[in-house]
């Protein structure tokens, strides 16, 4: 039964890898990755490893996405072509 | 920065959240040679507090908080620490960071933790003033170095 708790955290960590790469606006493109990272910091704790999915949790989804708003601030929040 | 989101219910929350991360981050801390967690998750944890305090209740608010002067120290601690540490090691006989050769408790186990608890806490404060740092120099002006 365990696959059904993978499934349900891989296709949303699918989904949203895609949305980031795709999304031409970026400040929805970081808010998509820090929820990237929350589904990375789960799968982690699935797989036993609660320590690398604590990091995950506090730096991948906690610090970059606030340092990639900071930077979208101080620069352009569209992606130009 | 932007200009400053006032709202009462954001800023109160911030207010009442701020004491019960750190106080998480504290047990983190504490229990890192046990259990998940450590210096390092400690330290971004209440750096994420103080990130909390600049978002909801202004930049200058949490420079007030922890000041320049105050993280300057705390970032050249942890290795500090950590050399003190390793080096009490060596001079009770044993290797660098051999933790269970220092006559400081009966039982080895218990060496072990609380030394390793010491060297988490200054992993912890580094990590903390490092990335407070790196928040503050990003969120803050053009020149501003703080």
């Amino acid at each position: 039964m365990i696959w059904l708790l993978n499934l349900a955290l891989l296709m949303p960590l699918v989904i949203t890898a895609i949305a980031v790469v795709v999304n031409k606006d970026l400040l929805a493109a970081a808010i998509t990755f820090s929820v990237y990272s929350f589904i990375m910091a789960m799968l982690y704790t699935q797989l036993n490893a609660p320590d690398v999915g604590l990091t995950e949790a506090a730096v991948g989804a906690g610090a970059t996405t606030v340092l990639f708003v900071i930077t979208i601030s101080k620069t352009a929040r569209r992606e130009e072509d | 920065m932007p200009e400053l989101f006032e709202d009462v219910i954001v800023r109160t929350i911030a207010r009442l959240m701020t004491p019960f991360i750190q106080l998480f981050a504290l047990y983190v801390l504490m229990h890192g040679h046990a259990t998940p967690g450590g210096g390092f998750q400690a330290g971004v944890i209440i750096a994420a507090s103080f990130i909390l305090v600049a978002i909801a209740l202004g930049l200058e608010e949490a420079k007030d908080r922890v000041k320049q002067k105050v993280r300057l120290p705390m970032e050249s601690f942890g290795p500090l620490n950590f050399v003190v540490v390793g080096v009490v090691c060596m001079i009770c006989g044993g290797y660098y960071l051999q933790y269970t050769i220092v006559p400081l408790l009966p039982s080895l186990q218990a060496v072990g933790a609380v030394l390793i608890s010491a060297v988490e806490v200054g992993i912890g404060v580094t990590v903390m003033a490092m990335v407070t740092t790196i928040f503050f120099s990003m969120a803050g002006g053009k020149h501003d170095t703080s």
